[in-house]
């Protein structure tokens, strides 16, 4: 299966990492009101390239990744602890909460390592994010 | 996006170099960069429209850092308290700083500024931040420095000054002569390196900024030997190298000659852009330096 951006993930060294998995479960990610717009599935890399301070952060794998939350527990504290950093954080991640399922045949994400229930998830091309997720709460 | 009160320059006098990031959630938030004499910068995301991201990027010393990753003070707090001057830059989508102004950050939109909750929290930050809080805390907490600016009422360059000051905790820490034979020792090393790693990552080039203030402080030099190590076990594969020992002075020998060891498997992969500068550093380095004998001439397989 291809990955959606195969051609910038192909100039990278191993990227994504050997150790990225299939996922088969509900998880949230951060989105825009309308489903729809298509900055909710694109990676920041693609969609809004300004949003990176460095050069270099081009060729960094997970900038090509999409960020998911394993809970919607996680996902709201997580964005907790970034609005007390930046206050302007909904222009930049998005105002909703989407809920879905990610498939085998929606990409590789990572082992979640970290406390705060996140992974980085690189998408196939063939991924399904705009049927399988819908807008769950505002944030 | 906020009118900015402050004046606005064409580029920076100095040149700034990402280390990595702090937080990070489907982009960089909130980065680490150094200058050309190694001091540190934050750059902190604010504000976007659809052409440009807006970031702060402010001074911020050691000390404060540490006491940042000590949960003592919040992001707010080293914003609004560490260096009164910021930079407040748009970045466009070809990663050009398009508009720069300086500021202060009394002048800054509220809406710029952290609130004050934004304190560290380890399970929201970066694996690259968690390093650079061990490896802060733990340069620090070796010269018992917590309470530090509430002892002593200073407005000076923390680093700048941390000599005189350490007199003052009774700690026998100064740069001696074999801390700047060891310092010097790493210089050839270290250029050869990041000249042979600089499409792969930039630690080297770091460590070569950061020695400059390491000759005239014990605190930035321990910090320089600790990310050395850092780099020579994360990205080399080397042992780690006990150089902090429970009592007594930083024991660097063991660490020399594992960067003498990478440096030469290096020159002997490339002894054509190597072997001068190679055969120039062995014919600096002090006969009396028994570290290195293992690393002369004959070892280079040419």
């Amino acid at each position: 299966m291809d990955y959606l951006y195969k051609q910038d993930l192909e100039l990278l060294e191993s990227c994504p990492p050997s150790d990225y998995k299939s996922y088969n479960c509900e998880c949230f990610r951060w989105t825009f009101n309308n489903i729809n717009d298509v900055r909710n599935f694109t990676s920041q890399a693609k969609r809004n390239p300004r949003v990176l301070n460095s050069k270099k952060d081009f060729e960094k794998c997970e900038y090509h990744a999409l960020s998911f939350h394993d809970t919607l527990k996680n996902s709201i504290e997580c964005f907790e602890f970034l609005c007390n950093n930046f206050t302007n954080i909904r222009k930049n991640i998005g105002t909703h909460i989407a809920k879905g399922i990610l498939n085998k045949s929606d990409g590789l994400g990572q082992n979640i390592i970290d406390k705060n229930g996140h992974f980085n998830f690189h998408p196939f091309v063939n991924n399904n994010f705009k049927n399988n997720f819908t807008i769950y709460q505002k944030l | 996006m906020e009118k900015i009160n402050g004046f606005k320059i064409d580029k920076f006098n100095f040149t700034l170099n990402k280390r990595g990031d702090l937080i990070y959630f489907d982009s960089p938030l909130l980065s680490h960069f150094y200058d050309e004499d190694g001091k540190d910068y934050l750059m902190q995301w604010v504000d976007c429209n659809e052409k440009f991201n807006r970031w702060v990027l402010y001074r911020v010393e050691t000390i404060d850092l540490f006491l940042f990753f000590k949960s003592v003070k919040s992001l707010k707090n080293l914003l609004v308290k560490s260096s009164e001057i910021v930079f407040v830059i748009d970045i466009d989508s070809d990663i050009n700083f398009k508009h720069i102004h300086v500021a202060s950050n009394k002048n800054l939109p509220k809406e710029y500024l952290p609130n004050d909750k934004s304190y560290y929290n380890e399970n929201y930050y970066t694996n690259y931040a968690k390093n650079l809080s061990i490896e802060i805390i733990s340069i620090v907490d070796k010269y018992k420095l917590k309470g530090f600016k509430s002892k002593i009422n200073y407005k000076l360059n923390f680093i700048d000054n941390v000599d005189s000051l350490t007199t003052n905790i009774n700690y026998d820490n100064y740069n001696s002569l074999d801390d700047i034979v060891s310092l010097k020792a790493t210089e050839i090393p270290l250029i050869i390196l990041n000249d042979y790693f600089k499409s792969e990552f930039k630690s080297f080039n770091h460590l070569i900024n950061k020695s400059k203030n390491a000759y005239t402080s014990p605190i930035e030099r321990d910090s320089f030997f600790f990310e050395l190590n850092s780099i020579l076990v994360q990205k080399m594969q080397i042992s780690n190298s006990n150089i902090f020992p429970k009592k007594g002075r930083l024991n660097t020998d063991q660490l020399i000659e594992k960067l003498f060891q990478v440096t030469l498997e290096i020159v002997n992969k490339n002894p054509v852009k190597y072997k001068d500068i190679y055969i120039k550093l062995l014919e600096n380095i002090d006969e009396a330096d028994h570290r290195l004998e293992n690393f002369k001439k004959e070892k280079l397989q040419l």
